[in-house]
C-alpha cells in the first residue's frame, strides 16, 4: 500500500539545508545524525585500539609508544568506546530512527527533548575531545579514586564529559518510555511489540534508573577532585571503595544498556531471516525486563578483590549467576527459532549468527568471572578484557553493524553489495575472534590487563591479536566503502524487501515519508506472522 | 485501512471516547490549607524533638517525621493520590532501587574489615581497639607518639587551608601521609624524570591541588595556645626522590588545577 | 499534515505527532515523573554518602553538625513549605483556567525560592568568614576558634562533614535556582493566559519538579541540621 506513494518526498528529501538537519524534530534524522557521531567515534575508538595492539607486538614497551601514552590511550579507547559509541549506538542511532515507526506513531513523544539530547551527547562528546587536547586522560575509562584524584591528566573534563552524555542517555531513555506507553498505535498490545521495542524499553528502564547515580558520582569525583572533601579519597578520610560502589551502581546496569538493544536487533535478524515466527516471544520479552531488574543487584562482581567484605562478595556472586538464567532463555529461543526456519546466508543474517556464536562465548566466560573464587585469579588479567569485548563488541558491535544491514535499505531506500557484505563479515569474523580469543588463552595464564610490556612467551600470541585487529579494520573499511557507495549506485528496493512483518516494512516506504505513516496505521497481526506468508506464499 | 480509524480517538494504543487527561483532579483549597498545616506542625515537632536528646532514637524519630511530611506532599500536593496509578508505582520503582542502593552499599561497609588505607593497616584488628577512624583521635591521645621533624602526631593533625597566595607555580605536589602515627608532609615533585606523575611507593598520598603550603601547622584542636606555637614551625622540605629535578611545569598540571 | 484522527477538542498548543490533547498532557506527566525519578537516583548517592561518613565517624558528624543553625534551616523549611502550597494553588488555579490567580501564585512561590536562597547566603557566607570552607579549603585554625566561641568542638575530621554539607546543600540550592527559572517560565505563559481546562501540563510539570525540590529538602533539613 506505500508503493502507491513511492514518488513523494521522502524524509531525507522534504527539507533540505543543513539548519533542516541540525534543528530537525524528525526522529529518523536525528537517529541518522547519532548514527554518523557514534560511527566517528567508533572509528577514533577503534584506531586507539590498534594504536595499543601495535605497541603489544614486541614485549618489551617503548618501541612505538611511551608508556604515559600507552596508559592514555587505553583509556581513551575505553571512554570513548563507552560513553559515545556503546551505549548511544543502538538505542539513540538506531533505537531513535526504529522505535516510532515500530510502534505505528508519527514519532517520538517529545521530539525537542530528543534533539536536545542529540546536542547534550555533542557537547559531551566536545569534552572528551577537549579532554584529548589537554592532557588527555589515564585513569582507565572507570575513573577509580585515589588515582583519579590525583593524576595530573584532565580528568575533570573527562569526568564533565561523561556527566553530560549521561544526560543525553537519561533524555533518550526517558522519551523512549514514554513513547512506548503513550504513543502505541491503535491494536500494538504490548504483546504484539516488536521484540526490539521490548529490548528498546528495557533499556531505557535502566537508563532511566541507573544513570543519575553515575551523575551524582562523577559530580561527587569532580567535588573531590577541586575540593578534596574527603568522601572518595583515603588521604582526606574516605573510602574509595564506596566510589566502586557509586560507579558500579551505574556501570553494571550500562553493561545492559550496551547488550539489552543488540538483543532486541538479534530477534529481529533471527525472525526475519529464517521467515520464522519467533520462539518464545513473551519469554525473551520478559527476559529483557528480568535482565533489566537481575542487573542492578550484581554491581559487586566488580569489587571482588577491591576490598569489599567476602560475605558482599559471595551474595554478589551468586546473584550474578542469576542474570545468566534470562540471557540463557533469550540464546535457546532464538537457537529454537532458526530450527526449521527457512534461513537465508544473506549479510543480516551472517551478523546474526555470528552474534550467536560470539555472544555465546562471550556470555559464558562471564558466568566464570561471576564465580568468586575463579575472580580471584582472573581479575583484571586479558580473560577479563576478552569476556567483555565478546560481550560488547562480539555482542553489541555486532548486532549493530547486522542492524545497519537489516534496516539500511529502510533507511535509505538502497541495497548494498550483498558479495562484499559476505566478505567483509568473514573478515569481521576472522578477525574478532583472532584478536579476543588469544586473550582468553593469555589471561588464563596471567597476562595482566593494561600492561605495557610483558614476559616474551606471550608474544606469539600477542601478535595473532594484533593481526586480528588489523583484520578487524580491514573488515570495518570494506563495509565503510560499500555502504558509502551503495547511497549514490545501490539498488533500489521497495518498502519491504526482507519481506518481513513489522511497521516499519509493511506500513510505510523505504525511506518513510517524514511523518512515517499516511494516516493511522493499525495493528492487526503480530509481528512475526511467517508460517501464514510461507504457506500461502504471498509476497510484495 | 487507515481509513477506518480516521474519526476515532487513541490514547495508549487504544481506542478512547474521551481526549481529555482522565487523572485531572481539581482539590479544594481547603484541602491544601489543611495540609500544609499539617507540615508545619510536622515541622515544630521535628524542630522541637532536636532539643531533647533522643540518642540514637534521634535519627529513626526525624526519618519517620520527615518520611510523613514526604507522603503528605506526594499524595496532596503532587496529586498522587488521584494520578494514573502509573505514575505512582514510578516513584515507588524510583524508591525501590534507591533502597537497592543504600541496601547492598551499606552491608557491604557493615560486613568488611574496614581497611585504612593511610596505614594499610586493618584497624579493626589492631590492638588498639579502634574501630572506626572517627575514634583514632581519641585512641591516639592516650598514646600520643613523639614525632620529629616538622612532623605532627595524629591527633593533632590538621589540614590548613589552602592559600592560594604560597602556591609555587604547581611543580610540586604537597604530600601528606602518616608513618607511625605521625602526620608529614613534604613536596615532591608532580612528575619524575620520565613525566610520569609520582606515586609514593604504594603509599596513597594526598594532593593538593596546585597549591603549595607553607607550614603545616601541629595544631591541637582542644587548646588555642598549642596552634599559635605550632604554626611558627617551618614545613620540612623532603628532599626531592632520587634526585632527580622536576622537568618544567608539565603540561598535565593545568589539569590538577 | 494529515487529516488524520483530528481530536473534538483542541488547543494552541496540541503537538501534530500526538493523537489526542489527553496523550500529550499524559505523556508529559509520565515524562515528568521519570524524570523525578532520576532527581531521587541523584540525590540517593548524596544521602548514602552522607550516610556512610556518618557511620564512619558518628562522633566527627554529630560534634560538626551543631555549628549549623537549627532555626535558620528551620525557617528555610517553612518558606519551602509555603513555596511547595502556592505553588499547588497554582497549579490549581491553572487547571481552572484562571490564569491571573495562577501567576499571583506563582509569583508568590518565586519570592519564596529567592527568601530560601537569600536565607541560604546568610548561612553560606556566615561559615565562609569562620573558615568553614568545603574540603582542603576547610581552615581548622579558625574553625576551631569559631566552634570554641559557640560552646562546640570537633572531634575527627570535620572537614568531611562540612565537604558534604555543601555538597548536598549546594546541589539543591542548584535545583531551587532551576526551579525559579522554569517558575517564571511559566508564570509569563500565565500572564499570557495560556492556560485553560485541558491544557495546564506546564504548570503542573513545573509544580512536580517544584514539589521535589521541596522533598529532598524535607530530608535535608533533620539529616543536616537536626539528628543527633
Amino acid at each position: 500500500m506505500a508503493d502507491a506513494h513511492s514518488n513523494e518526498s521522502n524524509y531525507l528529501t522534504a527539507t533540505r539545508g543543513l539548519k533542516s538537519w541540525l534543528f530537525t524534530l524528525d526522529h529518523k534524522r536525528i537517529g541518522l545524525m547519532y548514527l554518523v557521531g557514534v560511527l566517528v567515534f567508533f572509528l577514533a575508538g577503534g584506531l586507539f585500539a590498534l594504536t595499543l595492539r601495535t605497541e603489544l607486538l614486541t614485549p618489551e614497551g617503548g618501541d612505538f609508544i611511551s608508556a604515559t601514552t600507552y596508559n592514555k590511550m587505553f583509556t581513551l579507547h575505553g571512554a570513548v568506546m563507552v560513553f559515545l559509541v556503546i551505549i548511544p549506538s543502538v538505542p539513540a542511532a538506531l533505537g531513535n530512527f526504529l522505535l516510532p515507526l515500530m510502534l505505528g506513531a508519527k514519532d517520538v513523544a517529545f521530539p525537542r527533548l530528543n534533539l536536545l539530547s542529540f546536542w547534550v551527547y555533542t557537547l559531551g562528546s566536545m569534552f572528551f575531545l577537549y579532554t584529548l587536547a589537554a592532557g588527555q586522560l589515564d585513569t582507565g575509562w572507570t575513573f577509580y579514586t585515589p588515582y583519579s584524584n590525583t593524576t595530573g591528566t584532565a580528568v575533570i573534563s573527562a569526568t564533565f564529559g561523561a556527566f553530560i552524555l549521561g544526560f543525553s542517555s537519561i533524555l533518550t531513555g526517558l522519551n523512549f518510555v514514554v513513547t512506548v506507553h503513550k504513543m502505541r498505535a491503535p491494536g500494538m498490545t504490548w504483546n504484539k511489540m516488536p521484540l526490539m521495542v521490548w529490548a528498546l524499553y528495557s533499556t531505557a528502564v535502566i537508563q532511566v534508573l541507573a544513570t543519575p547515580v553515575l551523575a551524582i558520582t562523577l559530580l561527587l569525583l569532580i567535588v573531590e577532585r577541586t575540593l578534596m572533601i574527603g568522601i572518595f579519597d583515603p588521604a582526606m578520610g574516605g573510602d574509595p571503595v564506596l566510589y566502586q560502589h557509586f560507579f558500579w551502581f551505574y556501570s553494571h546496569p550500562a553493561v545492559y544498556i550496551m547488550i539489552l538493544p543488540g538483543f532486541g536487533i538479534e530477534s529481529e535478524l533471527i525472525a526475519v531471516h529464517s521467515r520464522k515466527h519467533i520462539f518464545g516471544y513473551k519469554a525473551i520479552a520478559l527476559s529483557s525486563v528480568a535482565i533489566a531488574i537481575i542487573s542492578f543487584v550484581v554491581w559487586g562482581h566488580h569489587m571482588f578483590v577491591s576490598g569489599q567484605s567476602e560475605l558482599a562478595g559471595i551474595v554478589f556472586s551468586f546473584l550474578t549467576f542469576a542474570v545468566a538464567v534470562p540471557t540463557a532463555i533469550k540464546t535457546f529461543s532464538w537457537v529454537a527459532t532458526l530450527y526449521k526456519g527457512s534461513i537465508e546466508f544473506n549479510t543480516p543474517m551472517l551478523y546474526g549468527l555470528m552474534f550467536l556464536f560470539t555472544f555465546s562465548i562471550g556470555g559464558l566466560t562471564g558466568i566464570f568471572l561471576g564465580a568468586l573464587s575463579v575472580d580471584v585469579h582472573l581479575h583484571d588479567t586479558y580473560f577479563v578484557v576478552a569476556h567483555f569485548h565478546y560481550v560488547m563488541m562480539g555482542g553489541t558491535i555486532i548486532a549493530f553493524v547486522g542492524g545497519i544491514h537489516h534496516w539500511w535499505p529502510k533507511m535509505f531506500g538502497v541495497m548494498y553489495s550483498e558479495r562484499w557484505g559476505k566478505i567483509s563479515a568473514l573478515f569481521i569474523f576472522v578477525g574478532f575472534n583472532m584478536t579476543f580469543f588469544n586473550q582468553f588463552l593469555l589471561g588464563q595464564q596471567g597476562m595482566p590487563r593494561r600492561y605495557w610490556s610483558y614476559v616474551p612467551q606471550f608474544q606469539q600470541q600477542h601478535i595473532l591479536s594484533t593481526v586480528g585487529g588489523y583484520l578487524l579494520l580491514i573488515g570495518f573499511t570494506i563495509i565503510a566503502i560499500y555502504l558509502v557507495h551503495s547511497l549514490r549506485n545501490g539498488k533500489k528496493v521497495g518498502p519491504n524487501p526482507w519481506n518481513a512483518q513489522s511497521l516499519e516494512w509493511t506500513h510505510t516506504a523505504s525511506p518513510p515519508i517524514e511523518h512515517n505513516f499516511h494516516g493511522q496505521p493499525v495493528v492487526e497481526n503480530d509481528p512475526y506472522n511467517y508460517p501464514e506468508i510461507d504457506r500461502t506464499g504471498a509476497s510484495h | 485501512m487507515a481509513d477506518k480509524n480516521e474519526n476515532k480517538l487513541f490514547y495508549g494504543g487504544k481506542a478512547v471516547d474521551d481526549f481529555v487527561e482522565n487523572h485531572e483532579h481539581i482539590s479544594p483549597i481547603s484541602m491544601y490549607l489543611k495540609v500544609l498545616a499539617g507540615l508545619f506542625v510536622l515541622t515544630a515537632l521535628t524542630y522541637a524533638v532536636s532539643y531533647a536528646d533522643l540518642g540514637p532514637a534521634s535519627l529513626p524519630v526525624a526519618m519517620i517525621v520527615a518520611a510523613m511530611k514526604a507522603t503528605l506532599v506526594c499524595a496532596f500536593f503532587m496529586h498522587l493520590l488521584h494520578d494514573d496509578k502509573f505514575n505512582v508505582f514510578i516513584f515507588v520503582a524510583s524508591l525501590l532501587f534507591v533502597a537497592i542502593f543504600f541496601t547492598f552499599t551499606i552491608f557491604d561497609m557493615n560486613s568488611r574489615d574496614r581497611l585504612v588505607e593511610i596505614q594499610a593497616t586493618d584497624v579493626r584488628r589492631s590492638d588498639g581497639g579502634w574501630d572506626d577512624m572517627g575514634r583514632m583521635s581519641e585512641s591516639l591521645a592516650k598514646n600520643k607518639p613523639s614525632c620529629t621533624d616538622g612532623s605532627v602526631p595524629m591527633c593533632e593533625q590538621a589540614f590548613p587551608a589552602c592559600n592560594p597566595e604560597d602556591a609555587h607555580g604547581g611543580e610540586h605536589f604537597l604530600v601528606r601521609r602518616i608513618e607511625n602515627g605521625c602526620f608529614v608532609s613534604e613536596m615532591v615533585p608532580k612528575v619524575d624524570a620520565k613525566g610520569k606523575p609520582v606515586v609514593q611507593d604504594g603509599v596513597p598520598v594526598m594532593v593538593d591541588a596546585g597549591c603549595v603550603l607553607p607550614s603545616l601547622s601541629c595544631v591541637n584542636p582542644h587548646t588555642a595556645e598549642g596552634h599559635k606555637a605550632a604554626s611558627a614551625k617551618p614545613a620540612k622540605a623532603a628532599p626531592e626522590p632520587e634526585g632527580k629535578a622536576p622537568e618544567g611545569k608539565a603540561p598535565e598540571g593545568k589539569a590538577a588545577q | 499534515m494529515g487529516n488524520h484522527a483530528k481530536p473534538a477538542k483542541d488547543h494552541a498548543f496540541f503537538q501534530h505527532h500526538f493523537n489526542t490533547v489527553g496523550q500529550q498532557a499524559g505523556a508529559a506527566k509520565m515524562g515528568m515523573w521519570l524524570f523525578l525519578a532520576t532527581e531521587v537516583l541523584m540525590f540517593s548517592g548524596l544521602f548514602l554518602a552522607y550516610f556512610i561518613v556518618r557511620a564512619l565517624y558518628p562522633e566527627m558528624v554529630l560534634s560538626s553538625h551543631e555549628l549549623l543553625d537549627k532555626t535558620m534551616g528551620g525557617i528555610n523549611t517553612v518558606v519551602l513549605l509555603t513555596s511547595s502550597f502556592t505553588m499547588a494553588m497554582a497549579v490549581r488555579y491553572a487547571q481552572l483556567g484562571d490564569n491571573k490567580r495562577c501567576a499571583t501564585q506563582l509569583l508568590l512561590t518565586m519570592a519564596c525560592a529567592f527568601i530560601f536562597m537569600g536565607v541560604k547566603y546568610v548561612e553560606y557566607t556566615g561559615k565562609f568568614s569562620h573558615g568553614v570552607f568545603p574540603g582542603a579549603f576547610f581552615n581548622y585554625d579558625e574553625a576551631i576558634q569559631y566552634a570554641h566561641s559557640h560552646g562546640h568542638s570537633f572531634r575527627g575530621l570535620p572537614h568531611v562533614f562540612f565537604g558534604l554539607y555543601f555538597v548536598m546543600t549546594g546541589l539543591h540550592g542548584i535545583h531551587v535556582l532551576v526551579g525559579i527559572g522554569v517558575i517564571f517560565w511559566v508564570y509569563l505563559r500565565a500572564k499570557k493566559g495560556h492556560f485553560k481546562d485541558g491544557y495546564y501540563a506546564p504548570v503542573e510539570n513545573v509544580g512536580l519538579y517544584w514539589h521535589i525540590v521541596d522533598l529532598v529538602w524535607i530530608f535535608l533539613f533533620p539529616l543536616l541540621y537536626l539528628v543527633k
